[in-house]
């Protein structure tokens, strides 16, 4: 390396060190740099060192000039008495002449200090990378203050969530219970329309007084067809469409399905037939209700949309492309067909291929929609073939559960029955609306029962706790006291009384409601609208000696 | 760049042209509208996408965005935790511009990748300077003029900025004429 020729001339040195200080063996100050002078103005030459500052470090006891000198290997650390400014830097000795060079530079730790001590960052010399990390130190807090933030936004949005969660719950908790009250509601009045009509129906009536009581029976058929459309799809919506898994004889309910679309047919000169392959099952464990529900729908759009010809239902076994068996449903008609850019919109929800024709045979639109959201819950899936102007073949395939065949003999066929039968029985009604309770008094009366009528469930205890009754038919929802409790409250009662059938009144039926009505000892249930034949099967099932 | 530069340009979008607008730029750029991260290096592209979309959606020539950004910029960062750099930085205009340099070096070193522009100012008249822009990126010189009007706006000043001599294959950097405004 050799001799260190080079140093810098005074100007360029204060630049270098612009915050030093110079002072001599009695510590008083020779030399400021400018940028100390600025942060101190009131340093003087000739001053002592120590009187304006303090040494933080290191500890000495007794600072000479000799005890610093001693010490010329340590980081100095100083503050000015009376600004707090804290200088950290080291002291290089000069003997010639005898001198202490302090160069430093102010030590802070937040930008806010130097500001506050007049200090900006060009006071430091380009070299001293201690302003670096005064920037370092504040990219620091910047980055903290932003990951705090986002930590306070996300538990914001956990209390939204969680908030929105219960607001949600909530309003499905009203939908619900809108959905149950709007099916009562709705249904309650219907129930006296359709009851009153079908009474009126069966007496003797002038052809055109018929006429329009026909018109009322048929306007109100369409009208609860609609409701129910309605009230299952916002069910399946909601994930409230409760899907049963019962054993059932699946040929019996084909016929019956097909057989209610016979009048209709005959009308229409259309040729309905159905064909079950030898090897589906007698016994089959599904949802009964749904299953007729889809065939109903699909048979109903066949019959509507063919002016004449035939419309065929089969059902046949199949295996999925896993090898699990299949019940494969399939409804084919000779009717208009459908186009194959529309063939793909007619499961969607308020889609009506023809306008023309539902304006025509009415419908809502939702029928597909809501079999193929039912075949979807029932872990089937649905389809269409079509050819226009040749016909349709719509198809659904459900998951194929067996059941055991010795379940269903010839004699679990129920009877069938009779509405012009007479029942010599004494029912208690109890029901709160006005209108149903006299269309069931005005049911029963002509099925040859004697009738009482009560507003309320504790009005039927009362009732029944005071006189015998071969059968109660108990409204579910009432007043006061419900179906249930009264029911539970009946069976409280004392022998005989405890024992009397009780049928329950709904205007839906679920699992969950067949369960409660059993929970509470109801022996059977009745759907509303209660039609006279309805009627006299409970009649003639318990009633019957 | 960093994530703060991103959203500086997030925030200048949003107060003048609200957050649905700064929603559809941020999907037209291809962009997760999940926020940045202040101290996060973002690729330059992601800048570059943001300002190209928000000039197709804004119908807005993309060298007035840069200009409005970079006047944002000073009044941004002042806000954003970086006030007191600002003030350390210098106590007058002539001052900053004195240390635009040093300050963009002190920052360059502290924040691996951030690859700072570098600045040359030379005193003129009074009232006069004239200041060259030396950068790895390209196209940025409007931003350039905003920043330094965003500067004296710091200051209380106004002045006109021009650029003189944009950078050739004969000049490595823009030159800019900078001016106090005429009261």
């Amino acid at each position: 390396m050799g001799e260190f020729a080079h140093a810098l001339e005074p100007g360029a040195f204060a630049a270098v060190f612009p915050f030093h200080v110079v002072f001599d063996p009695g510590l008083r100050i020779r030399q400021l740099g400018p940028s100390i002078v600025k942060a101190c103005p009131e340093l003087a030459l000739g001053a002592s060192w120590l009187s304006h500052f303090e040494i933080l470090r290191p500890t000495m006891s007794e600072p000479g000039f000799e005890q610093l000198r001693e010490r010329r290997r340590a980081v100095f650390l100083v503050r000015h008495r009376s600004t707090g400014l804290t200088l950290r830097g080291q002291i290089v000795f000069s003997d010639s002449p005898a001198v202490a060079f302090f160069l430093c530079s102010p030590h802070v730790t937040d930008l806010s200090e130097l500001g506050a001590l007049g200090v900006g960052l060009n006071d430091y010399p380009l070299h001293d990378a201690s302003a670096d990390l005064l920037f370092l130190l504040r990219s620091r807090d910047v980055a903290m203050a932003e990951a705090k933030a986002f930590a306070a936004r996300l538990q914001q949005q956990s209390v939204d969530l969680a908030r929105a969660k219960h607001a949600a719950e909530t309003a499905n908790h009203a939908k619900s219970q809108f959905l149950a009250t709007m099916s009562h509601e709705i249904r309650t009045p219907l129930n006296g329309i359709l009851g009153t009509t079908e009474l009126l129906l069966r007496a003797e009536l002038p052809a055109s007084q018929r006429e329009c009581v026909e018109i009322i029976s048929a306007s109100g058929k369409t009208l609860m067809a609609l409701i129910g459309d309605i009230l299952d799809f916002s069910k399946i919506e909601a994930g409230m469409m409760p899907i049963e898994a019962r054993r059932f004889e699946l040929r019996s309910l084909l016929r019956e399905v097909v057989s209610m679309f016979g009048p209709a047919a005959q009308r229409q000169a259309i040729e309905l037939r159905c064909r079950v392959a030898e090897d589906v099952p007698v016994g089959v464990v599904a949802d009964p209700g749904r299953l007729r529900q889809i065939l109903t729908n699909l048979m109903g759009n066949a019959v509507k949309f063919t002016e004449a010809g035939t419309v065929d239902v089969r059902v046949a076994l199949r295996l999925t492309s896993d090898g699990d068996p299949q019940l494969l449903f399939e409804v084919e008609d000779t009717g208009v067909g459908i186009a194959p850019e529309q063939q793909a919109r007619v499961f969607d929800p308020f889609v009506q291929v023809d306008a023309s024709t539902t304006r025509r045979c009415g419908g809502t639109g939702l029928g597909l929609g809501i079999s193929k959201r039912l075949t979807r819950l029932m872990g089937g899936e649905i389809g269409v073939r079509s050819e226009p102007g040749e016909g349709s073949c719509f198809w659904f395939a459900l998951p194929l559960c067996i059941a055991d065949s010795a379940d269903f003999g010839d004699s679990g066929r129920e009877a069938e029955p009779d509405a012009d039968q007479v029942f010599d029985a004494s029912v208690l009604v109890a029901e709160d609306n006005r209108i149903n309770r006299r269309v069931a008094e005005l049911m029963l009366e002509r099925l040859g029962c004697a009738v009482e009528l009560v507003p309320d469930g504790a009005a039927a205890v009362a009732a029944v706790a005071d006189r015998r009754y071969d059968l109660v038919l108990m409204d579910l929802e009432m007043p006061s006291m419900d179906g249930l409790a009264a029911t539970a409250a009946i069976r409280a009662l004392p022998e005989p009384a405890a024992r009397v059938p009780i049928v329950a009144l709904t205007a839906s039926v679920t699992s969950e409601i067949t369960e409660s009505c059993a929970q509470a000892g109801m022996n059977a249930h009745l759907t509303k609208p209660i039609s006279l034949d309805a009627l006299a099967a409970v009649l003639g099932e318990w009633t019957a000696d | 760049m960093y994530g703060l530069v991103n959203k500086a340009i997030e925030e200048l979008i949003c107060r003048q042209h609200g957050a649905a607008a700064w929603r559809r730029i941020v999907e037209r750029a291809g962009l997760d509208d999940t926020g940045f991260v202040s101290m996060d290096d973002y690729p330059d592209s992601v800048t570059y996408g943001l300002v190209q979309s928000a000039s197709a959606e804004l119908d807005v020539p993309g060298a007035d965005l840069l200009e409005a950004f970079g006047r944002h910029w000073i009044s941004y960062t002042g806000r954003e935790g970086y006030g007191e750099l600002l003030d350390a930085s210098g106590r007058s205009f002539d001052e900053f511009l004195d240390q635009l340099d040093a300050l963009h070096s002190r920052v360059g070193l502290t924040l691996p990748n951030l690859r700072p522009p570098s600045f040359v100012v030379e005193r003129g008249e009074p009232g006069a300077w004239r200041l060259r822009y030396y950068s790895e990126r390209v196209g940025l010189a409007p931003m350039v003029v905003g920043l330094v009007r965003g500067l004296a706006d710091r200051f209380g000043m106004e002045v006109d900025v021009m650029l003189e001599a944009p950078r050739s294959a004969e000049s490595d950097c823009d030159v800019f004429a900078i001016r106090l405004a005429e009261a």
